[in-house]
């Protein structure tokens, strides 16, 4: 017969993603460690030196960026949980009128990159801002030397990258909250308890594993976040570790060296989170919540109190959508931009900006890129939790860590290290769209496979097990069983990747060329080198093309995720 | 017989082979060809590599680049010049006189964004540029070994210098900017518009100013202020200026500009031009050029050592030194073109003396100066 046994046919495709992950993985993280201890990295006279790790050090001693970077990863993270999860509450698990308004807001939006709240914001928050400059005409601070509202500092970041996160924590806990087992709530009724002490006695404590996983993820984002630091804690001196990552490479000449030893420093900080976060995950792991039995989420009702939660939500539209969208447009069609000021109406921005061969190409590049990256991702993805959640208890940790450890790179510094890896690796890949979909696979897969692993474990062994006794195939069973039921987790987790591939920058800003231009890192470019009017500009279209996008793609991947159930 | 002609055809294809190396493209060949039939026997041996091209100088040179260029069809170009007017305007121009060849820009916001790009492409051996335009940061360019040296008949008009051709011609200066104190009319009363740098320590200015981190901009103010204060009086000025809590941006001189006219700061440090292109819109600004000395950088123009697209490389390197191309679209657009029969005078700049950055400069100072910054104004 064959020489091959049925049992190592059976694990070709798990050997086969491992190879693909360790081969994505490697590279970087062996060009990441070597250039932290050279000086001249990149260069011909690199030579091996401890500078850059002395360097880090006597700023961490300053305190400086990494305590701002830990206040605001901190505090982002819990506003972007606050928002998010209140939203999600209200959406799942009320009779809000109008609810599905929150499903648009936060949908619509996550895809929107930070850099446009980040611009947009400032335009109405900074010190020439229309609500600054409004608030000191109300209560007449007008010849003060100070705004009544300060940006650039770490509570006007937290603010900024808060809203501009809430949408994701909206997702991933969107999930836990709508499956949710509604017999305690019940009892809890039952026993003469109101509403609100329902959520916060009952619902709350069930929930608490899945928003400490949530926490510990949004942390991890927000420690990598680049653009708000850049936008608006730079001018005000508040620096994180980020940006001291990417002014590293903007040295004349480029400090590769230095950037990578504060990319291994914010390596270290994310592993720690990452221990905490696995500690807390293998708790969450007991709690399959769709089981042989029957489920149904319940909806709390609200007498009068659900109108309030209405004017919470219209309160997200206002703050997500019509304020950032109603000053960029504003800015976007004058002709200088003067704060109150009307300086001309006109659309020659949106002309001349349509005209440059980068700008379109940049729009089309980002669907592009982000399509093949989440496919990828959620064809490896779906092989991995396979694998992970049937297997045997030591190839699941394997597994696992494998398939997380890209959460080790912040964005910048896996950026960094894939600069460094395949700009000595002369394949030809470098400034092409091929680095960016390797890119977006290692920053995301751990994303993808939430999803698809989230989906799997979901499904308990004894549908299989009663189809098995049945007499089906495991052939039947993968495809009658296993497949109707992952799909929607898929496709979900697809839709997600993409979305959040789509406004990438933090990798991308260090890997794109004027061949391979995306989207985010063309607004930095554009808000750093052009008009307001004409980053304005560019801001509305990307928030007009990216929510309208996110909301088509949404609204299929539901349609036929309802199909399939 | 079948031998002889074996032995040609492989002889043939040898020769071929060579000769599809050593041009840079096959279509040169048939350039070359017309070019010599049509204006007979140049000067100059005929051009047959991209080194021989760009120093080719003969009278049908524009008409061999022409031809080439239309074949590529476009060129790259990598700057630091701001988009609005410049780039559109010189891209615009070079169209109308060599319509069907596509100027595709990328624009860097510093030049150490450029500087950056650059040398990480050609180490991944990454050849996608054709003309590049930095503002100083030629030598740290051309320590990667990317540079070519190019010449041009339009070089001739050029002095060789600091400002001028680089002595191994790999560039040549096409402009130069100088720096002033710009601030917003609607926030700054006349009586607090400052006269020398030392008024900038004034509590009044405490907070209410912002720079870029380039070298063109916050090195250039470091490193000219050590130069003409003298190291210790000038390091204790910077000290001073950087406790004045100046705001100091990763974004480029016109951006900032455009910052100030918006109200988010009261004054910058930047760039003449940008803020006469702003002023002339009718935005609320003013400049003042501090003191006696105003400090000044240089725009280069350069070539990689492999462009994609030779011809139009050459082509648009040509248009943006020549006085009828883009040095006449600077002028027109308050810019301080190179050419020495172009020389414009900026009327705010009269009898002051300038502290030029030159690319020498920058190459010897732009460390010292970072981490100066760093240390005093960033902290």
């Amino acid at each position: 017969m064959t020489p091959i046994s049925a049992a190592a046919l059976a694990r070709l495709p798990l050997y086969s993603v491992l190879l693909l992950l360790i081969l994505l993985i490697g590279p970087p993280l062996v060009s990441l460690v070597v250039s932290s201890f050279q000086t001249g990295a990149l260069t011909p006279r690199a030579e091996w030196s401890m500078a850059n790790y002395v360097a880090v050090l006597e700023d961490i001693e300053r305190g400086g960026p990494v305590f701002n970077s830990i206040v605001f990863a901190l505090g982002s993270s819990v506003a972007a949980l606050l928002l998010g999860g209140l939203l999600a509450f209200i959406v799942e698990r009320t009779n809000t009128p109008f609810r599905g308004l929150g499903y648009f807001v936060a949908i619509g939006v996550v895809a929107i990159p930070a850099a446009v709240y980040a611009i947009a914001w400032t335009l109405l928050l900074g010190r020439g801002g229309l609500i600054n400059l409004a608030l000191a005409d109300i209560f007449g601070f007008f010849d003060l030397p100070f705004s009544p509202i300060r940006i650039n500092s770490l509570t006007g970041m937290i603010f900024v990258e808060g809203l501009a996160y809430m949408p994701l924590a909206f997702l991933l806990l969107s999930g836990p909250i709508r499956s949710m087992d509604r017999s305690l709530e019940e009892a809890a009724l039952v026993a003469g308890a109101r509403p609100f002490q329902v959520a916060r006695r009952i619902s709350t404590p069930l929930l608490l594993p899945s928003i400490i996983a949530v926490l510990l993820l949004t942390i991890t984002r927000a420690l990598e976040a680049y653009a708000v630091p850049a936008i608006i804690g730079m001018p005000g001196r508040v620096l994180v570790m980020t940006t001291e990552v990417y002014f590293s490479t903007q040295r004349l000449p480029p400090q590769y060296g230095l950037a990578s030893a504060y990319g291994m420093v914010l390596v270290l900080l994310v592993i720690g989170l990452l221990y905490l976060y696995t500690t807390v995950t293998s708790q969450t792991r007991r709690f399959a919540t769709v089981t042989g039995k029957g489920f149904e989420t319940s909806i709390i009702q609200f007498g009068w109190q659900r109108w309030i939660f209405f004017g919470i939500i219209v309160l997200y539209l206002i703050v997500m959508v019509v304020l950032p969208l109603l000053i960029l447009g504003w800015a976007s069609v004058m002709r200088f931009y003067a704060g109150p000021t009307f300086t001309d109406l006109g659309f020659g921005q949106y002309r001349s900006l349509l005209n440059y061969p980068i700008v379109v190409r940049a729009f089309t590049n980002s669907v592009i890129v982000a399509a093949l990256s989440a496919t990828a991702i959620m064809a490896i993805s779906v092989v991995v939790s396979w694998y992970s959640v049937r297997g045997a208890p030591h190839l699941r940790r394997v597994l696992d860590i494998v398939v997380t450890f890209p959460l080790v790179f912040p964005g910048i510094v896996l950026g960094l290290a894939l600069l460094q890896t395949y700009v000595q690796i002369p394949i030809g890949i470098y400034g092409t769209q091929v680095i960016l979909v390797i890119a977006y696979v290692t920053r995301f897969i751990p994303w993808g496979y939430r999803y698809s692993h989230a989906g799997m474990i979901q499904i308990h062994p004894e549908l299989e097990e009663a189809a098995l006794l049945s007499r089906a195939s495991r052939f039947q069973v993968g495809l009658r069983i296993i497949a109707p039921l992952i799909i929607v987790h898929l496709i979900a987790g697809w839709t997600y990747v993409f979305l959040i591939s789509a406004r990438e920058l933090e990798t991308s800003v260090l890997l794109v060329s004027s061949r391979s231009p995306v989207i985010a890192p063309l607004l930095i470019d554009i808000y750093s080198s052009g008009s307001i009017p004409q980053v304005s500009a560019f801001a509305t279209l990307i928030f007009l093309t990216f929510g309208t996008l996110a909301i088509v793609v949404y609204a299929v991947g539901r349609r036929y995720g309802i199909q399939m159930r | 017989m079948k031998g002889q002609r074996d032995a040609i055809r492989v002889n043939r294809e040898r020769v071929e082979r060579r000769m599809t190396k050593q041009l840079t493209v096959a279509s040169m060949a048939l350039a070359m060809t017309v070019a010599a039939f049509t204006s007979g026997a140049s000067a100059q041996g005929r051009p047959t590599t991209f080194e021989e091209l760009a120093k080719y100088k003969g009278p049908d040179r524009e008409q061999i680049l022409v031809e080439g260029a239309k074949k590529e069809g476009k060129v790259t170009w990598y700057t630091t010049f701001v988009l609005q007017p410049l780039v559109e305007e010189i891209v615009k121009g070079f169209n109308q006189k060599y319509p069907g060849i596509k100027v595709e820009f990328f624009r860097a916001s510093t030049d150490n964004d450029l500087a950056q790009r650059i040398i990480s492409e050609f180490t991944a051996r990454r050849y996608d540029v054709d003309v590049i335009t930095p503002s100083g940061s030629g030598p740290v360019i051309a320590e990667s070994g990317v540079l070519a040296s190019w010449d041009s008949p339009h070089l001739a008009d050029y002095p060789v210098g600091e400002t001028g051709r680089e002595p191994n011609g790999r560039w040549v200066t096409i402009t130069q900017y100088a720096r002033a104190f710009g601030y917003n009319t609607r926030n700054v009363k006349p009586e607090n518009v400052p006269k020398t740098w030392d008024d900038l320590l004034k509590p009044h200015w405490k907070g209410k100013m912002v720079m870029s981190n380039a070298v063109t901009v916050a090195g250039m103010i470091i490193g000219g202020t050590l130069d003409t204060m003298g190291e210790q009086r000038g390091m204790e000025y910077l000290k001073a200026l950087g406790r004045q809590d100046m705001a100091i941006v990763a974004i480029g001189t016109a951006a900032t500009v455009d910052q100030v006219a918006a109200g988010q700061y009261d004054a910058c440090i930047c760039a003449v031009h940008t803020l006469d292109i702003l002023k002339a819109k009718g935005a609320p600004l003013g400049y003042v050029v501090l003191g006696d000395t105003y400090f000044q950088s240089t725009q280069e123009t350069m070539l990689p050592k492999n462009p994609r697209n030779p011809h139009a490389a050459l082509l648009l390197t040509d248009f943006l030194i020549s006085a009828d191309g883009a040095q006449k679209i600077m002028l027109d657009n308050k810019y301080l073109p190179q050419h020495p029969k172009l020389t414009a005078n900026h009327p705010a700049l009269t009898g002051k003396k300038p502290w030029v950055l030159t690319p020498a400069r920058s190459l010897a100072g732009a460390a010292k100066w970072d981490r100066i910054l760093k240390e005093e104004f960033i902290r």
